[in-house]
């Protein structure tokens, strides 16, 4: 390393995956440095949810690596692979990933939970993360019981509960209204910044992209174009 | 993972889990209520009558308590006791259903604990804590269970008739083993249960399909083999003191057998259907193939069942072609036979209530293959036929096996004819078990229609 180029977050090498009857990655490179926010676009069906679970280690490709955080994720058995997730790396993503019969709160301290934090210092935790998301009054609440956009800040919430060094989030305003999608992206976006985390943001959102500092476009499993947006 | 975060997540909150949960915790407080009585009765020899010397080591005087002769007699006991083990078999088998029972809550719930960074290992321990729980639950109430036994086969029974004697002291230590075997049974059984279950961040499959034939497969087969061979030697050789301990041994060889090959004829027979040509033998034939398990545990449960009614078959109608003579003596018997009966035919109502909950399973699970054949358009009623056949294709085919081969088996060691006396009420008894079984798995079929309603709602095709 020479210092001025950081080593990348994420640096994906000719990925490719296909599904039984749908090849959904053609050979994707691309990397992300830290700090940075990549906004990843196309059209349905073009690869970008693929693309990110790859990304992320939720799914193993079938061709190319990924190293991810300086590991390389094929090394990596499931385990390892969804420890360094849990310590590293947040997630969100556009719906319905809250664990249905645990309080809000307990959602949101949940990974601190499971790498073995007491319950106090993973509730205070929780609940600060909570009041930023503006959720304090609905801690006691279950998932059933929250608006969409509520679930979906709670979901970013415990996505930056851990002080993760990467964010995926794949389309996370997609079930919100503009208003909704306008709070939840300046929360996922202002706290990347501020903690100086890298974020992966899948939209097919022009307004979404442009809050980006790069935009990687795809088409039909390739990548068609990347922008630099600022 | 530490013991307040396992805490949190192995409560079992929804609805379905609650059922599971209960189902559970039930069928291990009637195992360990039965096995409770075995116990008790077995014990029976620790007891002193106080005139014991005139009868025979273990034996007590007949009013003993009011005791029937079955326990109080030392020879006849052990029949009892094995009847109250035997029984413990399919409720045990039930519980294991339950456990393997999936709800779509349930999946999404494991889905979502991997997607918050919950490791495949973390997901079976939770798994494993709250099979744990149900299990020591049902190992808690398996004492009121033996209370409950106590009072209706001891205190309300007639003196002169009663099966279960008074408990004592030692009862308490005995339901203490069972409620810590039964936590360890149940936390062990929920950790190999999840391990078929693929929970993913994103989705949960399920590892059905044929198993590898395992090693543990095979010697279950060896030894039960040799456990039958050597115990029906040994039975027609010398039918002397120990003949309830060889029969023991048989009937534990028979359940071993069965157990592991029930499931690959099951499969086999799959296979067989398959190659027919109506729509509603392909997709019977298919599921079997695919998911044995079930079906396979329940048609051995069945073998056994129908074993134990042939050899009662033939029994009584030799007996009843005998001229005993004396009526009490008769009745004696009849009254003997009818309570294995009665025991028998709880055994199958668990052993049909095992296949509904398996079947309810398998509905989950296909629920969009299911949606799409609906979809393409063969209709609601074709399914629930397929669903019916399903349950029957194997259990009826078992208890008539079952029947025929207990009463050969019983007729070989009686010799002298028996069989020619009891061929016909032998055939009979074939014939209603297995119309019993079919008529009981229709009704199956009519619980299930909601389920199947559920599993084929267009929804389903949106899940994954
Ligand atoms: N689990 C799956 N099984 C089979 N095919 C799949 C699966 N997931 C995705 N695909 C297919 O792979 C291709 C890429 O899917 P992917 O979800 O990555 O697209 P996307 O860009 O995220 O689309 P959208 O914008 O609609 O979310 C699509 O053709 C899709 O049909
Ligand atoms: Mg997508």
């Amino acid at each position: 390393m020479n210092g001025l180029t950081p080593e990348p977050v994420l640096e994906l090498t000719g990925v490719m995956h296909a599904y039984r009857r749908t090849v959904a990655l053609r050979g994707i490179s691309m990397s992300v440095s830290p700090e940075e926010v990549v906004a990843v676009t196309g059209p349905s069906g073009c690869g970008k949810s693929t693309l990110l679970h790859a990304a992320a280690g939720i799914v193993r490709p079938q061709g190319g690596s990924v190293r991810l955080l300086g590991q390389d994720l094929g090394a990596l058995d499931e385990t390892a692979r969804t420890v360094l997730r849990r310590r590293r790396v947040g997630i969100v993503l556009q719906f319905g990933q809250l664990v249905p019969d645990l309080s809000v709160l307990d959602n949101v301290a949940l990974p601190l939970l499971l790498e073995g934090h007491d319950r106090a210092t993973a509730r205070t935790a929780a609940t600060d993360w909570l009041c930023r998301s503006g959720l304090e009054a609905e801690t006691a609440a279950t998932p059933a019981e929250l608006s969409g956009g509520q679930a979906q800040r709670a979901a970013v919430a415990r996505a930056l509960v851990t002080g993760p060094s990467v964010i995926f989030a794949d389309e996370p305003t997609g079930s919100l209204d503009t208003t909704g999608g306008e709070l939840l992206l300046d929360l996922l976006v202002g706290a990347a910044r501020e903690r100086g985390a890298a974020l992966v943001l899948v939209t097919h959102d022009n307004m979404v992209a442009a809050r980006a500092d790069r935009e990687i476009r795809l088409r039909d499993g390739v990548v068609e174009a990347v922008t630099v947006l600022r | 993972m530490r013991a307040h975060t396992l805490r949190l997540l192995a409560q079992p909150t929804a609805a379905a889990e609650r059922g599971r949960f209960l189902l559970v915790t039930g069928s291990i407080a009637v195992a360990g209520g039965l096995l409770l009585v075995g116990q008790r009765v077995a014990r029976l020899y620790m007891d002193t009558d106080g005139a014991s010397s005139t009868y025979s080591y273990g034996g007590l005087a007949p009013s003993y308590g009011g005791l029937a002769p079955y326990v109080t007699q030392a020879g006849l006991r052990p029949g009892v006791v094995i009847g109250a083990v035997l029984v413990t078999v399919p409720v045990l088998a039930l519980a294991l259903q339950a456990l393997r029972v999936g709800s779509l809550a349930r999946e999404r719930r494991m889905a979502s604990l991997r997607l918050a960074g919950a490791t495949a290992r973390d997901v079976r321990t939770v798994a494993a804590a709250e099979a744990g729980v149900a299990a020591a639950a049902g190992g808690l109430l398996a004492g009121p269970a033996y209370l409950l036994c106590w009072l209706m086969l001891g205190v309300l029974m007639p003196a002169g008739l009663r099966l279960v004697p008074t408990p004592g002291p030692l009862d308490l230590l005995a339901w203490a083993a069972t409620l810590l075997v039964a936590a360890a049974a149940g936390a062990i059984a929920g950790a190999v249960v999840q391990k078929r279950v693929v929970a993913e961040p994103l989705s949960v499959r399920r590892r059905i399909g044929p198993q590898p034939p395992g090693r543990a497969n095979v010697v279950g087969l060896v030894a039960g083999l040799l456990l039958v061979v050597f115990g029906f030697g040994q039975l027609t050789e010398a039918p002397g003191g120990g003949e309830y301990l060889l029969l023991v041994v048989v009937l534990v060889g028979l359940l071993l057998v069965a157990f592991t090959i029930g499931p690959r004829l099951v499969r086999r027979l799959g296979g067989r259907l398959q190659l027919r040509e109506s729509a509603v033998d392909v997709l019977v034939g298919a599921r079997l193939h695919v998911d044995p398990q079930t079906a396979g545990r329940v048609a051995a449960v069945l073998v056994v069942c129908g074993l134990a009614l042939g050899v009662e078959a033939l029994m009584v109608s030799d007996l009843l072609g005998r001229d005993i003579g004396n009526g009490d003596d008769l009745s004696f018997y009849l009254t003997g036979f009818g309570m294995a009966a009665v025991g028998v035919l709880l055994v199958v109502v668990v052993a049909v209530l095992t296949l509904l909950i398996g079947a309810a399973d398998q509905l989950l699970d296909a629920r969009r293959p299911l949606a799409s054949l609906v979809a393409l358009g063969v209709d609601e009623q074709i399914l629930e036929k397929v669903l019916r056949r399903q349950q029957s294709a194997a259990a009826a085919p078992a208890v008539v096996l079952g029947v025929l081969v207990g009463a050969a088996g019983a007729a070989y060691l009686s010799g002298d004819g028996a069989l020619a006396v009891g061929l016909l009420p032998t055939l009979l008894v074939a014939a209603v078990a297995g119309g019993a079984v079919g008529l009981v798995t229709r009704l199956a079929a009519v619980l299930l229609r909601p389920r199947l309603r559920a599993a084929t709602d267009p929804e389903n095709l949106r899940v994954a």
